[in-house]
């Protein structure tokens, strides 16, 4: 059986999350018409970081553009690409098959029948994500010629962790739009590249209207979370959902969004697909699955099944898996359980 | 277990499999004998299909009857509670009001039985006392049986799907990737 991770687009509103024109800073300013921000409080706004910059950049521009997503994995090398739109806040991308875009605040997505899945409702975390800049180093590294991207100048910041290099940002000299992002292992290699190989800014960009129907499958909050409120590492939980019996919880340490996935019971290990890497966890056995974006780790603690899901580094991934309580190890965990079991099946 | 050639089978590791008891490498090595053993497939197919019919069994529905049998006044509960006529479905008759201990004892001969009833408060009291002995020996053994977990199979492509459009930050290089058609096999 295949296990489809997508088969449609994503389409992404952006414009409601956008800060106040204020914010907008001392980072290169054009004339182009794409930044709706004014030069006129560069001098007096803090700067919010390359990285806010490159956000803010994606939310107020108009283009199209092609991007390749490029990985390695236990497997291979893989290249994919991609179309992408960006109107205003709204982005559609395309790949893979035939792939459809929607606005408003919402992402979703268009399976291969042609039926769209809202995925995420657009609601805000209550928790802001941490500033990077707490745990990484942020440096703009110059060279005697900037670097090209997608016939571009760009301006390179790096991303170090202590002496590690994390990741290397390429961006956009003009509108400092994030062209290239490029991911590194322990031993400086790179491993995962987004990135821009053509793009052209345009007034005006057509993106498909937005879905007639679309089925609701975006989790609900949860109102209380007794996950760890930080995790090794400096990830802090922004957020909590729960869909069905599964809860999803969120940890960013402001460059990585960390989800963990939680499920009660035992993990049927001969149900997981065959392509997982087995990785220790603990004292435990676990397997480790590369998508393009990053890798999902799945194993078993006491009473729970996790899965973390995330872009970051395996080494982070490894210490916040450390760091998660196994449950059910308790006298009234166990009763829990067991009154759980005996109403489930009336419940039913 | 061992047939007649020496051949060994699951026996009652199919059950244990079937309730997700093995451990993740018992539960490896048993579908791995399954998928080479025609007799332990079709015994696990009978089983599964025994446990199907037995759930697909339409409910039954009490007797009318039942609940008042229970809870009228000359059921179980109440005369655990001493709520009414205490002891008379033991005795076969009413108790005196006031709750006499004493049984009939009539001129022409001698009590058939002589039973000496508590007070109805001690009653009341005792009647409490168990239940909440029941009670807590119920929660006891519940607490200390080991609780069954079911098996449980993680979607790795819908938990990706989950994270990468829930996440925040650089949106291009966050979104791009969850586009990516990727199928993890099984």
């Amino acid at each position: 059986m295949n296990a489809l991770l997508t088969g449609g687009a994503v389409v992404l509103a952006l414009v409601t999350s956008v800060p106040p024109p204020s914010v907008r800073t001392a980072g290169p300013v054009t004339s182009t018409p794409f930044l709706v921000y004014g030069a006129a409080s560069a001098a007096t706004a803090p700067d919010p970081g390359p990285l806010e910059r490159a956000r803010i950049a994606a939310a107020t521009l108009t283009c199209t553009g092609v991007v390749d997503v490029v990985w390695d994995d236990a497997a291979g090398h893989h290249f994919e690409q991609l179309s992408v739109r960006a109107a205003r806040g709204t982005l559609h991308v395309e790949g893979g098959s035939a792939l459809k875009a929607e606005a408003g605040g919402a992402r979703m997505v268009r399976r291969p029948g042609g039926d769209w899945d809202l995925l995420w409702s657009g609601i805000q975390s209550p928790s802001p994500r941490p500033n990077p800049e707490e745990k990484y180093e942020l440096a703009t590294v110059t060279g005697p010629e900037p670097a090209r991207v997608a016939s571009r100048p760009t301006d390179l910041v790096e991303v170090r962790e202590g002496a590690a290099v994390r990741e290397r940002h390429f961006l956009d000299t003009g509108t400092q739009l994030l062209l290239r992002r490029e991911r590194l292992d322990t031993n400086g290699r790179v491993t995962r590249v987004v990135a821009f190989s053509s793009i052209d800014f345009k007034p005006e960009v057509d993106v498909p209207p937005s879905p007639s129907r679309v089925t609701d499958h975006s989790p609900r909050r949860m109102a209380r979370v007794s996950s760890p409120a930080t995790l090794p590492g400096g990830y802090h939980r922004v957020d909590a959902y729960k869909e069905k019996r599964t809860e999803q919880v969120v940890y960013s340490d402001g460059l990585y969004d960390l989800s963990v996935f939680r499920q009660r019971g035992s993990l049927a290990a001969g149900d997981l697909p065959s392509s997982g890497t087995p990785v220790q966890v603990g004292s435990g056995r676990g397997w480790l699955y590369s998508w393009p974006g990053g890798q999902v780790l799945v194993w078993r603690a006491g009473h729970n099944v996790y899965s973390l899901v995330s872009e970051a580094p395996v080494d982070h991934l490894v210490a916040a898996a450390g760091a998660l309580p196994k449950g059910g190890s308790s006298l009234v965990d166990r009763m829990r359980r067991v009154c759980r079991n005996l109403l489930e099946p009336l419940s039913a | 277990m061992t047939d007649e050639d020496g051949t060994r089978h699951l026996g009652d590791a199919i059950t244990a499999l079937l309730d997700g008891e093995l451990s993740d490498d018992e539960a490896v090595a048993a579908r791995r004998h399954l998928a080479e053993c025609p007799a332990c497939t079709a015994e696990m197919a009978g089983l599964g299909q025994m446990r199907s019919w037995l759930r697909d069994l339409p409910p039954v529905d009490p007797p009318p009857e039942l609940s008042a049998r229970i809870l009228g006044p000359s059921g179980p509960l109440s005369e655990i509670l001493g709520l009414s006529g205490p002891l008379s479905g033991i005795l076969g008759s009413p108790l005196p009001p006031g709750g006499s201990a004493v049984g009939p004892a009539g001129p022409s001969g001698p009590p058939s039985r002589a039973v000496a009833a508590p007070p109805a408060r001690s009653r009341r009291w005792a009647g409490v006392g168990a239940l909440v002995g029941c009670a807590a020996a119920t929660l006891v053994v519940l607490g200390l049986a080991t609780p069954h977990d079911p098996p449980t199979s993680p979607p790795v492509a819908h938990f990706v799907e989950a994270h990468a459009t829930a996440g925040g930050g650089e949106p291009v290089s966050h979104l791009a990737p969850a586009v990516v058609p990727v199928s993890f096999r099984r």
